[in-house]
């Protein structure tokens, strides 16, 4: 059996998980070598809902790693036929509502998991208008109407 | 919607993960924004992400052979994205003698050595990004239909330069000029060794490599070919030279030159060896 550590959410809800799924997170890597997991970690900015999900994350990119490796022999000429699988993974783990998206990349920003920071960062802006964007920014225009068209004309080929 | 308002240190890592059109577009958030976006750090970033992006691959297609024969182009950029350069269906790109199209690319921008760009002036060298569909027309300079010049991008000061080699049997007149925002002009510079080039350049880290052949304006020196390959280092406008065996390819072997040798064995097979230079300096292969 591998050893455990206990996380705990924001509502105190308690998820327990493989170490190795843990360790995913850069913060919880640090704090599992200064040997203070034990009794559980509180995180007190992290609600159930997005725990579950980190953890999901983690789990999958674990496994991922752990097949990668077992399979590096035998790879086809192709090689990177795992990455494509991971990579749609992801694609389909980031398709949720706004506020879950903006809270795991508060998460991974705050547990240090790279990929999922990545990852968020880039969904969040994919696709988006410039209206959109000064909403989720809490952004007041401070251009005229005149001013924002001129700098739209000088990036007209960014808007086709 | 996201009610809180995002920390600033994850805006910065958001906006840096930002592809280049979305950096072009939200210049129209807000002036703050837009200040940010245009900052150095930003430029960097982008100059030094897209030398590890993949290459582009491209074609130029011939649209009308006029009784004149005037290939004209428009680029074709992977299946999924294609884009229409130049602009204007009267400009077209002069063939070289050998009915090569002379471009070189670096960084990002594509460079045309030698494009018609009103009907019966001579070429002028013309820089494209092919992102932004963006152009400029560089300052005209006259030379000989056969000369080469190429494209190089130095990543420490950030500066794109066009080096116009002379023609062997010409004068020995060798021009560059730094790409910029005013003044651009054709200084001359000095090349020690004359050469009838031979490839298009290669422009790897600073230095640009080609290939060119020293048999014409030369004597042969003792137990070398007549072969030699220029690194140019950009930045410091110096050249090298190296000598390799033989005739060869020069290719971006994983961000160090490789050269390729075609050796013939029989009728039917062929082999190629591939050699990579570690260290310019020492010459190490």
């Amino acid at each position: 059996m591998s050893k455990k550590i206990i996380f705990e959410s924001s509502e105190g809800e308690s998820f327990e998980v493989d170490e190795a799924v843990a360790l995913e997170c850069q913060t919880i890597k640090n704090m599992i070598e200064d040997d203070c997991t034990d009794g559980g970690i509180p995180l007190a900015n992290v609600n159930s809902a997005t725990l579950t999900k980190v953890i999901d994350y983690c789990k999958k990119h674990v496994e991922a790693a752990a097949a990668a490796e077992a399979n590096a022999g035998d790879k086809d000429i192709y090689g990177a036929n795992k990455d494509i699988e991971l990579k749609t993974w992801d694609e389909e783990f980031v398709k949720v509502d706004q506020p879950l998206l903006f809270d795991l990349m508060l998460a991974a920003n705050f547990l240090i998991i790279p990929g999922l920071l990545d990852l968020t960062c880039k969904t969040m802006m994919r696709g988006k208008t410039v209206l959109q964007i000064r909403e989720i920014f809490h952004i007041k225009k401070d251009y005229t109407d005149a001013e924002e068209a001129e700098v739209r004309k000088e990036n007209a080929w960014a808007f086709e | 919607m996201a009610t809180d308002p995002i920390p600033v240190e994850l805006s910065h890592e958001i906006l840096s993960r930002l592809p280049a059109k979305s950096i072009a577009r939200f210049h129209c958030v807000s002036k703050q924004w837009a200040s940010i976006l245009d900052r150095p750090y930003f430029k960097d970033l982008f100059l030094t992400k897209s030398s590890t992006q993949p290459r582009l691959i491209f074609a130029i297609e011939k649209n009308h052979m006029s009784p004149h024969e005037k290939p004209s182009s428009s680029l074709v950029l992977t299946p999924e994205f294609h884009m229409k350069f130049p602009p204007d269906d009267t400009w077209w790109i002069f063939p070289r003698y050998d009915r090569k199209f002379a471009c070189g690319y670096a960084s990002g921008l594509i460079y045309f050595s030698c494009m018609s760009v009103k009907a019966g002036y001579d070429g002028v060298p013309v820089i494209c990004n092919p992102k932004t569909g963006r152009y400029e027309i560089l300052p005209f300079i006259r030379r000989y239909r056969k000369s080469y010049s190429f494209f190089g991008f130095d990543p420490v000061e950030k500066q794109y330069k066009v080096l116009h080699m002379a023609y062997p049997c010409g004068p020995n007149d060798h021009r560059i000029m730094t790409l910029g925002t005013q003044g651009m002009r054709w200084r001359k510079i000095h090349c020690s060794l004359r050469l009838e080039n031979l490839s298009e350049g290669v422009c790897i880290n600073g230095v640009l490599y080609y290939l060119g052949d020293t048999s014409q304006c030369m004597e042969k020196i003792r137990g070398k070919s007549s072969f030699a390959i220029a690194c140019f280092d950009i930045r410091s406008e110096k050249f090298k030279f190296l000598y390799p065996e033989s005739f060869c390819e020069l290719v971006n072997y994983n961000g160090k030159l490789g050269v390729i040798y075609y050796d013939d064995l029989t009728d039917d097979a062929i082999e190629l060896r591939v050699w990579v230079l570690e260290d310019v300096e020492k010459e190490k292969w």
